[in-house]
C-alpha cells in the first residue's frame, strides 16, 4: 500500500468538500419544513388568483373563503414558529430576524386580504389581483430568505 | 426638494426620481449605499402606486381597498429595510416615511383620497 498516495487523497477530499459546501446551502430539516409550508402558501394565493380571475362576479366574503385564509395563515406561521422556538436560537440572530420579519411581512400581507374582504363583505377584482400578487411575492421573498440557509 | 402638489408620475422611472428627489441632504450618502438593495421593492412599489391611483380615480377599487394594499407594500418595505443591518433606525424610518409620502401624494394628485393624512398635507 502506497502510504503517501493515501495521504494525499484526504487533504483533496476535504478540499473539495469545503468547495462544495461553500456553493451549496445545506438546509436543516427545520429550513426544509419551514420553506414547503411558504411555498405552499404562495402556491395557494396563486391559485386563489387564478380562481377570481375566472369568476364573473367579484369575490364575495364567505365562510368557506375565511377557512381557507385561516388553513394558509396556519401554515406561515407554523414556519415562523420555527425560527421563534429552540432551532431559532440556533440560527445566526441576524438572518433568523430576517427569516422572521419576512415571514411576517408574508403573514401579514394574507391576513390584510382576508380582513378587507370580510370588513367589507366582498373586494373588486382589480383590488384582488393586486393584493393577492403583493401576498404571493412576499410570501416568495420569505421563501428565498429561509433557502438563504443559517 | 420638489414640490409634490403636482406629482403625478405615468412611469415607475418617474417615480423613482421623485422619491429620489425628496431625500434629505443628510440621508442622501445613505440613500446612494443602500437604493440598489432597495430597487426592486422600490420598483413594485411605483408601479403598484400609480395603479392604485388610476384605480382609484375611475373608481374601480374603493378607498378601503386602496388602503389595504398601500399597506401591504409598507409591511413589505419594512420588512425589507429591517434586513439591511448598516441602516440606523433613524434613517430607516426617515426613508420609509419618505418613500410613503410620495406614494400619498401620487395617490391624492391621482384619485383626491388621502390615505396618508399625517404625511401628505395638501
Amino acid at each position: 500500500m502506497n502510504l503517501s498516495h493515501s495521504r494525499s487523497i484526504r487533504p483533496l477530499a476535504i478540499a473539495l468538500c469545503i468547495a462544495v459546501s461553500g456553493c451549496v446551502h445545506v438546509l436543516s430539516p427545520y429550513d426544509k419544513m419551514a420553506d414547503k409550508k411558504l411555498s405552499t402558501a404562495a402556491e395557494a394565493l396563486l391559485d386563489l388568483q387564478a380562481e377570481t380571475q375566472l369568476a364573473p362576479q367579484p369575490l364575495v366574503n364567505s365562510e368557506a373563503l375565511q377557512a381557507r385564509g385561516v388553513e394558509l395563515r396556519t401554515g406561515i406561521r407554523v414556519a415562523r414558529n420555527m425560527y421563534e422556538g429552540s432551532y431559532g436560537s440556533s440560527v445566526n440572530e441576524g438572518h433568523r430576524q430576517l427569516i422572521v420579519s419576512t415571514i411576517d411581512a408574508c403573514d401579514n400581507a394574507v391576513r390584510s386580504f382576508f380582513e378587507v374582504l370580510a370588513r367589507e363583505g366582498s373586494i373588486s377584482d382589480p383590488a384582488t389581483d393586486l393584493m393577492l400578487t403583493n401576498a404571493h411575492a412576499t410570501c416568495l421573498t420569505a421563501t428565498e430568505r429561509v433557502q438563504d440557509g443559517k | 426638494m420638489a414640490d409634490l402638489k403636482d406629482f403625478k408620475p405615468q412611469t415607475v422611472d418617474e417615480f423613482l426620481n421623485g422619491v429620489e428627489s425628496q431625500i434629505s441632504a443628510d440621508l442622501i450618502g445613505v440613500w446612494n449605499t443602500q437604493k440598489s438593495r432597495l430597487e426592486r421593492n422600490l420598483r413594485i412599489l411605483g408601479e403598484t402606486t400609480i395603479r392604485v391611483g388610476a384605480l382609484l380615480a375611475t373608481e374601480q377599487i374603493s378607498a378601503a381597498e386602496a388602503d389595504a394594499i398601500v399597506y401591504q407594500q409598507e409591511q413589505l418595505f419594512n420588512a425589507t429595510l429591517n434586513h439591511i443591518a448598516s441602516l440606523p433606525y433613524i434613517a430607516a424610518q426617515t426613508i420609509l416615511n419618505t418613500i410613503f409620502k410620495v406614494v400619498g401624494w401620487v395617490i391624492f394628485n391621482y384619485s383626491g383620497v388621502n390615505l396618508f393624512p399625517a404625511l401628505v398635507t395638501p
